[in-house]
């Protein structure tokens, strides 16, 4: 086990559900209700110093439970290291909003809105931000046709049933 | 702050922060907008109390369509993100897919790409410090700069076929190998382009009109530039020391010798200052690659990854299977995920793939280093004037295509 993984271990306890070393950066797993408070240590306190969100996004695991995995990736210009934070997130559930720990996170918050339709609750502004206003379904959701405007039918291939695809 | 809530003529809902303040639109197609981007300035006589922005006018859907794509199918589409340095994109790409394959490129192959990529860091300050003058009134640097830029452009329509939409790289490798030639065009090109740069330098660095226009403009502080997600030359603009090249070397960075330009103010005239050495530094880094270039081959030798050489397609059968294989099918990545950040000419530009064994990605995010950035010039022209805020779009290098993708 790398030493950040250990310190993260050791500071959070039962609040990490699993962590993950075999891919790069390497990354932990909290649930939605943990995430402002295990951010706020992750930023401020001594062996991690995250002072940056590069990143947050989304994954969508069409027909699993829970559906969505957020993705927030982490960088320390102070310790030179990255790490990702993950979180899962259901359809009708929320994530809350980092922007009170980086203000940055603002219009990456709007663009997993956005995107993926996930509601960020505490967010200043959850507006729509790439597509535009009134615009209907979330396009990067599995279940989002690649041609046309608007989830119309769900069309997948025969012999997978996790995503769509069009022929 | 006021809640009334606008959404008239300009067909966007925005909240003004001042009662009885003037309304001014600028954009989506503006002179001083380089690309599509809207912004909607709220005023008190002259002064700026508050700018919405809207983005989105270059929305593509690049996320969506690379998961129909395979991974090599999916580098022409990195050229259509930043335009001003479509290898950047290209290079950053493949590394982040190599670095998800476990896989390295020969050392022939990265130091063409670190050649190639610092070339086109070159253009894109040239472009970036070029338009953004332009935009304060001084055209005449414009030409100076332009006219190295059209050789840069040259010399990658030589290498690659084209000057703008390049496909640089593949996974695994680079296209193909550099025409015999190469080395005597960059080393012409590394005796010219000081000369411009000196000549600019000349012009605007003690010239009294740009340093009032752009020093103590658009000042942004160390910590709020970190806070908001700053890389790049705006965040070594306010005095860190972060490059990416240097922190965390990718592509055989770790055998050049080159310096990290900061400024200090973090303002408009630092970001010039920044750009300008960056480009004396990235001539540095070429110098030393171009004399140090290794032989050997510029991809790796692994058929389920890189096509073969054409006389092993047409004699072999193994090598057409290979082929037609890598075409049909594409390379499958095994399960996992992978996010990797390089040091564009704009500040990080990351790559994050999922990947579930097949041989399109699941799930591609890309991360542009404009879009941390834009969101802070609310902030930035807060009680400025309009041509300060002209000013300052122009020295963040906003770039539409990468900003919507």
């Amino acid at each position: 086990m790398s030493e950040l993984i250990e310190n993260i271990k050791n500071r959070f306890k039962d609040k990490i559900i699993s962590t993950q070393e075999d891919f790069r950066p390497r990354s932990i797993k909290v649930s939605p209700g943990d995430l402002v408070e295990v951010m706020t240590a992750l930023k401020n306190e001594e062996p991690f110093r995250f002072n940056q969100v590069l990143d947050i996004t989304g994954v969508d695991f069409l027909n699993q439970k829970p559906r969505f995995l957020v993705v927030y990736i982490l960088l320390s210009t102070v310790k030179n290291q990255r790490l990702i934070v993950e979180t899962d997130v259901d359809e009708s559930e929320t994530v809350p909003s980092v922007t009170g720990v980086w203000c940055g996170a603002d219009w990456f918050e709007r663009e997993l809105y956005d995107m993926f339709g996930i509601p960020v609750k505490g967010h200043p502004w959850l507006k729509r931000i790439l597509m535009w206003e009134g615009f209907e379904g979330h396009p990067l959701r599995k279940d989002f046709p690649v041609r046309g405007t608007t989830p119309r039918e769900q069309r997948y291939a025969p012999w997978d049933q996790r995503r769509t695809r069009e022929y | 702050m006021g809640s009334e809530k606008d959404k008239g003529i300009l067909m966007f809902t925005f909240e003004r922060k001042k009662k009885d303040t003037m309304i001014l639109n600028m954009g989506p197609s503006h002179n001083a907008t380089h690309g599509t981007l809207r912004i909607v300035l709220e005023l008190e006589g002259e002064i700026i109390v508050n700018a919405t922005l809207e983005i989105g006018y270059l929305h593509r859907g690049i996320e969506k369509m690379a998961e129909h794509r395979t991974y090599n199918g999916f580098i022409p589409l990195t050229d259509r993100m930043n335009y001003v340095s479509p290898i950047m994109n290209n290079v950053s790409y493949a590394l982040a897919v190599e670095k998800l394959l476990g896989i390295e490129v020969p050392k022939r192959g990265q130091y063409i790409r670190v050649i190639m990529n610092e070339f086109t860091r070159i253009a894109d300050h040239l472009v970036a410090i070029g338009t953004n003058v332009v935009d304060m009134g001084a055209l005449t640097n414009y030409f100076y700069f332009f006219k190295e830029r059209e050789r840069i452009y040259d010399l990658i329509e030589k290498v690659v076929g084209a000057r703008l939409t390049t496909t640089f790289t593949r996974i695994g490798g680079i296209q193909k190998d550099v025409p015999g030639d190469f080395e005597s065009d960059v080393r012409f090109l590394l005796k010219e382009i000081p000369k411009s740069i000196n000549d600019v330098d000349r012009l605007l660095t003690k010239n009294r009109i740009f340093m009032d226009r752009t020093i103590d403009v658009g000042a942004i502080t160390q910590e709020r530039a970190l806070e908001y997600g700053f890389t790049g030359p705006v965040l070594r603009a306010t005095g860190l020391q972060w490059d990416l090249r240097k922190k965390q070397p990718y592509s055989s960075y770790e055998d050049f010798q080159f310096d990290v330009p900061i400024g200090e103010n973090g303002d408009t005239y630092d970001r010039y200052l920044v750009r300008m050495e960056e480009m004396r530094q990235s001539l540095r880094i070429i110098q030393q690659a171009i004399d140090n270039l290794p032989g050997g081959p510029v991809s790796i030798d692994d058929p389920h990854i890189t096509l073969p050489p054409k006389e092993i397609v047409y004699n072999t059968m193994e090598g057409l299977i290979h082929h037609f294989m890598l075409i049909m099918y594409g390379i499958k990545a095994k399960p996992g995920y992978v996010y990797f950040g390089t040091e564009v000419a704009n500040g990080e530009l990351g790559f994050y793939i999922v990947s579930d064994g097949e041989q399109y990605p699941y799930r591609l995010k890309v991360r542009p280093p404009c879009f941390a950035i834009f969101q802070a010039f609310p902030e930035m022209v807060k009680g400025l004037l309009i041509s300060d805020a002209v000013a300052i779009l122009g020295s963040l290098n906003i770039v539409a295509g990468e900003l919507d993708r």
